[in-house]
């Protein structure tokens, strides 16, 4: 014995000297961290079982209204742990969802729990949580519909959260999947009379959009054949797609990283049945699809059978046999996917209930659904299963209509309607001429508007950028500042635009004839360029839909919106009798015009306020440069020849680029540091109780885990702490 | 967890701390959680993966009142390599 305790110690030092030998080989190549061969030791603790809660559903009579039903969802805790309240307060709270409800409607809008929570700080979650110890219980009524049959009322439906333990070693554990039951109306009636077990099913589910039932756009077909096979015989359970017209599904084999969840078919339960081979196989290949980010879809476009061999078993001789199951799919058409209703069948004699709550059976593993050959409720029938909504194909043609209106009021906005009050002395002087040029030349007008609503739904489509994702930018602003100063200057008369239909305005030449196709064109341009600084709030939601719709249907949007700013002058193109109601030309013109110079100053000033603070004063400095710029070209008259018009140009255009440099660089240095040192005083001046103040400064610096993060630093002979946490 | 005693044994010792945040889905804290053997579902739950032998991580679970059990879990795991040699013996030799 004593020899045997030496012989222990004597190799526990031995190990000992092995560790010790180990410290000077710092500098050796660690060990690699090897995922695979994980294997947990834990110290503290003890590798604990997951200790489960049990849930019961009932649906009785309500004592008070023989109409109403009520559902009780009791939920039975392991020792020392609670359960969150329903009040979503916290991430963790209780969720209780009706998935499917035949017979009833809900007269309540929401559980009720049959005693108050308690109410408690939780000082990890660092505020107040509503928690019920032991057990908890709620409750929902429902009003049985007129001509229901007590036999006929089913409500299933599901659980989600979290439940805790406390003290030193408390966790909380999250309750997935979300724990279903399904519960049915017992008692008044009996039994209901046996039905002649179906073979054969035909069915269309529906789902509910914006309050009314609708139709899934696919039809199932489920087929156990034949009916009357021997045991030891084959059958086959044929599960038929018709996908209507245009709607297409994805294949069992369909990868779910390649844009599209696989068609899935779960047997649920065999009664009498076992399965030849796993898996259905399909009536015909899937159709390869390249979607165009260049993922390979596999999918299938009308009629395909899935069809699993089953061998009837010797014990179904009496009782017969049956298969129950569901069909969970992706239904598409070419513009959008949706989640269709999951559709439940059942086949032969087999209980069609999928779970049976209702007795007092504390069963809650949802596949745990005995397999009762005496029953023989075969048909299915959809009454009404709720799916909640996410795509809603009916909004589009509305969507259209907001984006036209909202396209039309652009032409009034204080940015744009500069370049519309010049648009108007085009008209003016359009009067004067004939019908098809007056046509085309607004026709131009209103192409150059579109080709930017165009590029813009090409930017959102291919750089999904939003409308208002360039003026992020400050570049952007900054460049679009200058620009509609220019404009303002020129419109007071301080120079000429060199672009056809804008020429010679400050020096009172005609300019009538000269708006040849190309001067309509880039001032539809222009136009609508302008526009964009005001269009924020206006267009803000149609764009944003337009963004996250597919590619066609962006197009669409940015064309109604084009359409709409455009509608007017198409109007006008069409009807020249229209311009009637215009002044007649004359000095009135040049008086408007310069009135529009100020409204365009006004838009500079507007999209001042959006430029970063600090870029403010080297954007004035670099507009003041830029008056000079466009004073100096002024200064040289239309007339003179081209090079000196040249000449006038890049002496301008040298003098308007030195000046931004300067302004946006060394004064920007300038007003940037006196912006953070007033940011850094303000800071003080409040008790520094700035969000990065205000947080514990014991806060270790968690890193955010990735595999390969921690690959590495183990590589790197780091040692590593991971916490696994959630915000429950 | 977040406490001066931890955050100065941390620094001190070169351990690199990493959140495994499940708030969203996260496939790849599950597959970490699977791996060292613990139900994905049950939280919170910590891991050390020690210095030089990243294979023979230390675990523990539950809600911690107290930073004592994370600093003794950290120092049975040892201070990071790089740092060891830095750090002075004073460390190392309460770990081994």
């Amino acid at each position: 014995m004593r020899i045997a305790g030496s012989a222990v110690i004597l190799s526990l030092l031995a190990t000992a000297a092995l560790v010790v030998g180990d410290e000077p080989l710092l500098g050796q190549q660690p060990e690699r961290l090897q995922l695979r061969d994980l294997l947990g030791q834990r110290t503290t603790g003890k590798a604990s079982a997951t200790p489960d809660l049990t849930i019961k559903a009932s649906l009785e009579r309500s004592a008070g209204n023989p109409a109403d039903v009520v559902l009780r969802i009791h939920v039975d805790l392991p020792d020392g742990y609670y359960i969150y309240s329903t009040n979503p307060a916290v991430a963790g709270a209780t969720r209780l969802a009706i998935v499917e409800s035949r017979g009833v409607e809900p007269v309540d809008s929401v559980f009720k729990a049959d005693r108050a929570p308690k109410r408690l700080y939780d000082p990890f979650l660092e505020k107040d949580v509503e928690k019920f110890y032991g057990s908890a219980t709620w409750s929902r009524t429902f009003r049985m519909l007129d001509a229901t049959r007590t036999s006929e009322v089913v409500i299933q439906g599901t659980l989600e959260g979290t439940y805790c333990s406390e003290g030193q070693n408390g966790k909380c554990i999250f309750i997935k999947p979300p724990r279903e039951f399904r519960v049915t109306l017992t008692g008044d009636e009996g039994v209901p009379p046996a039905a002649e077990p179906v073979f054969t099913i035909e069915k269309r589910s529906t789902r509910m959009m914006r309050g009314q039932e609708r139709d899934e756009p696919i039809e199932f077909q489920f087929q156990l054949d034949p009916p009357n096979a021997q045991p030891g015989e084959e059958v086959t359970l044929s599960v038929t797609a018709r996908p209507d017209s245009r709607y297409h599904i994805f294949a069992l084999t369909q990868d779910p990283e390649n844009s599209g969840l696989p068609t899935e078919i779960t047997i649920e339960a065999l009664n009498g049945l076992e399965a030849i081979h796993n898996g259905f196989v399909p009536s015909k290949a899937p159709e390869i699809n390249e979607t165009f980010e260049g993922k390979e879809q596999q999918i299938h476009h009308g009629e395909v059978t899935f069809t699993q061999k089953l061998r009837v078993r010797a014990a179904a001789e009496s009782n017969g046999y049956g298969v129950r199951g569901k069909v969970t799919y992706q239904i598409c058409n070419p513009i959008s996917c949706r989640q269709g209703t999951p559709i439940v069948f059942a086949l032969g004699a087999i209980d069609a209930q999928s779970q049976d709550f209702a007795a007092a059976k504390s069963d809650t593993d949802s596949n745990a659904a005995g397999i009762d050959g005496g029953a023989e409720l075969a048909a299915v029938d959809f009454g009404k299963l709720k799916i909640r909504e996410t795509t809603d194909d009916s909004s589009t043609a509305f969507v259209l209509l907001t984006a036209f209106v909202a396209g039309f009021i652009l032409n009034f906005m204080p940015c744009v309607l500069p370049v519309i009050g010049l648009k108007i002395m085009g008209f003016v002087q359009q009067s004067a001429d004939s019908r098809g040029r007056i046509f085309m030349l607004n026709l131009w007008f209103s192409l150059g508007l579109l080709s930017v609503f165009l590029v813009l739904a090409s930017l959102a489509v291919f750089a999904s950028m939003g409308w208002g994702a360039q003026f992020e930018s400050v570049t952007f602003k900054v460049v679009l500042t200058a620009i509609v100063f220019a404009f303002a200057l020129s419109f007071l008369g301080v120079w000429d635009i060199p672009i056809p239909g804008f020429a010679g305005s400050g020096k009172g030449v005609e300019m009538a004839d000269q708006e040849g196709i190309a001067g309509a064109f880039s001032k539809g341009i222009l136009t609508t360029v302008l526009a964009t600084p005001c269009s924020g709030p206006m267009l803000g939601p149609a764009l944003a839909w337009a963004v996250s719709q597919p590619t066609h249907i962006t197009y669409a949007g940015f064309t109604c919106v084009g359409l709409g700013m455009a509608s007017p002058y198409l109007l006008i193109g069409a009807f020249p009798g229209l311009i009637g109601f215009l002044p007649k030309p004359g000095a009135w013109m040049e008086t408007f015009k310069h009135i529009m110079g100020f409204v365009l100053l006004g838009t500079v000033v507007f999209l001042l306020t959006l430029i970063p603070l600090p870029y403010v004063v080297p954007m004035v400095a670099a507009m003041m440069g830029l008056w000079a710029a466009c004073w100096w070209i002024g200064r040289t008259p239309l007339t003179e020849n081209l090079p000196t018009k040249l000449k006038a140009w890049a002496q301008a255009g040298v003098f308007a680029a030195l000046v931004g440099y300067v302004s946006f660089g060394w004064l920007f240095e300038i007003t940037d540091s006196r912006f953070q040192a007033l940011v850094e005083r303000t800071i003080a001046e409040r008790g520094g109780s700035t969000r990065a103040a205000e947080r514990n400064p014991n806060e270790l610096a968690w890193q955010p885990y990735s595999k390969r993060l921690l690959e590495r630093l183990t590589a790197e002979g780091k040692t590593v702490f991971v916490d696994f946490t959630a915000d429950w | 967890m977040n406490r001066k005693e931890t955050k100065e044994y941390v620094e001190r010792n070169g351990i690199v701390t990493l959140k495994a945040d499940k708030s969203a889905a996260a496939p790849e804290v599950d597959e970490l959680l699977k791996l060292l053997g613990h139900d994905v579902r049950s939280l919170p739950f910590y891991a050390i993966f020690p210095s030089g032998q990243p294979n023979r991580p230390i675990l523990f679970d539950g809600f911690l009142a107290s930073p004592r059990p994370v600093i003794d879990a950290l120092k049975q795991a040892g201070p990071s390599r790089s740092t060891a040699r830095l750090a002075g013996a004073d460390d190392v030799s309460q770990t081994r």
